[in-house]
């Protein structure tokens, strides 16, 4: 577990941020775990974040998600740095392999919510600018239209076909066997 | 934030996606790039469709899926539609889909495709027709005079992107997407190999190229095959390899199959 070691040792040292939630809920975060965060990298360097930030677009339950997988990811990648020096080659190939494979398993873990959930977990990462997050959440939807018939799409997220006949003969004419 | 949802949606109950394009956008970009994955999300909504045939978003989806399946495999008799899909329904492509914009099919041979072109050859009118199947675009090219078909015969050639060698290039239409075109040839005598490059930017033909080979040659009977940014052709005579002189070839990337199609 020399990870976790030297990313809380890391995260002791740290510079503390806080993060204020639309519901008014205050996290106190390292800057390696906010600075996953675009948005939240670019208010610390215009010295923007005394007195908190305030994330008037999350809601605290969103918000302790986020952070818990800007942690993960935070320490992740320090332990990466730290392991770099340490190790001889092959231990730190089986070093990396075991992080990423820890990564995979988390991701995976994280992403068993409700629909609803994942959403707020798109808007959260687009709006806090958090490109992993927003990969890993928009490629669980994408994943979950895979295969899917137009009418089972629309049914999956309720959406109204609001195409006209004519368009929709079109579509269909031009790529009919997609459809077979 | 969109809120049409309720508080507690029941498990499974319809959830509205987030109402951002943006956002919509990123997910569709995500789409496998299997040949019915656009279609059937374009035929989802007015907004999809909108989003989905956006060439910006067209562009992005290309450039996220740069190793797309093999689709299907044009065979070498060339009809007017002549393309063999490996893929099973709902990707099975037909062959009419991919329909030969030329007369006279039984004059015209395949070469080859590269880079999303297919390389045709017609001997008796001494022409070249560089094809993009999707769009059913070409481009005619008239070979160099040299190659007479008495003196010099073209035997074989290959179509290349001359972009392809850039990490950041997107294969498109003809206007946005320049091509070369080598061919190979033998001469009537069997002592020498021919080459010749055309690119579509200039519009010309390089010099021809020839050199001596040590041992009586027929011609090329394989399609050529890029390596690195090298292009290789085995003459028939007594198989040797032929490498060409790299200054002759733009540099190319290597992860390009012969005969398929994207």
């Amino acid at each position: 577990m020399a990870s976790a070691g030297s990313g809380d040792e890391k995260a002791a040292a740290a510079a503390m941020i806080t993060l204020i939630s639309s519901d008014n809920e205050k996290f106190e975060v390292t800057e390696a775990t906010a600075t996953l965060s675009q948005t939240i990298r670019h208010m610390i360097e215009d010295g923007c974040t005394d007195g908190g930030v305030p994330l008037p677009n999350v809601t605290s339950k969103i918000l302790a998600r986020v952070i818990e997988y800007c942690k993960k990811h935070a320490t992740a990648a320090a332990g990466e740095e730290g392991s770099s020096s340490s190790f001889s080659d092959a231990a730190f190939l089986e070093v990396d392999r075991a992080f990423l494979e820890e990564l995979e398993e988390f991701d995976d873990a994280f992403l068993e919510v409700d629909r609803a959930t994942l959403f707020d977990l798109i808007l959260a990462a687009n709006y806090l600018d958090i490109k992993g997050l927003l990969n890993l959440t928009c490629q669980k939807v994408a994943d979950s239209v895979k295969g899917k018939t137009p009418e089972q799409i629309r049914e999956m997220y309720n959406i109204v076909n609001d195409l006209t006949p004519e368009e929709e003969a079109e579509i269909r004419r031009e790529t009919q066997w997609a459809f077979e | 934030m969109t809120r049409r949802r309720r508080t507690c949606p029941r498990p499974g109950a319809p959830v509205a996606l987030p109402d951002d394009d943006d956002i919509l956008s990123e997910i569709l970009l995500r789409l496998p790039p299997q040949p019915s994955s656009l279609p059937r999300a374009s035929l989802v909504c007015k907004r999809w469709r909108r989003l989905i045939t956006n060439p910006h978003f067209r562009r992005s989806f290309r450039a996220r899926h740069r190793n797309p399946p093999l689709i299907g495999f044009f065979n070498d008799l060339v009809r007017s539609s002549f393309f063999s899909s490996v893929l099973d329904p709902p990707d099975l492509i037909p062959a009419e889909r991919f329909s030969l914009p030329l007369r006279d099919n039984k004059q015209w041979k395949i070469f080859g495709c590269r880079h999303g072109r297919v390389l045709l050859y017609n001997r008796e009118q001494k022409e070249i027709v560089v094809w993009d199947p999707p769009t059913g675009d070409h481009r005619r090219v008239a070979v160099p005079p040299e190659f007479d078909n008495e003196e010099r015969t073209i035997w074989n050639g290959a179509v290349l992107c001359a972009a392809a060698a850039d990490p950041s290039h997107v294969h498109g239409s003809f206007s946005s997407c320049l091509f070369k075109v080598a061919v190979v040839g033998v001469t009537s005598d069997n002592t020498q190999v021919f080459a010749c490059i055309y690119s579509s930017e200039t519009g010309k033909w390089s010099d021809l190229v020839a050199t001596a080979v040590p041992f009586v040659v027929y011609c090329f009977s394989h399609p050529g095959t890029l390596v690195g940014n090298t292009l290789y052709w085995m003459p028939l005579g007594r198989g040797r390899w032929w490498s060409w002189p790299r200054r002759f070839v733009t540099p190319q990337p290597p992860n390009v199959g012969k005969e398929g199609l994207f």
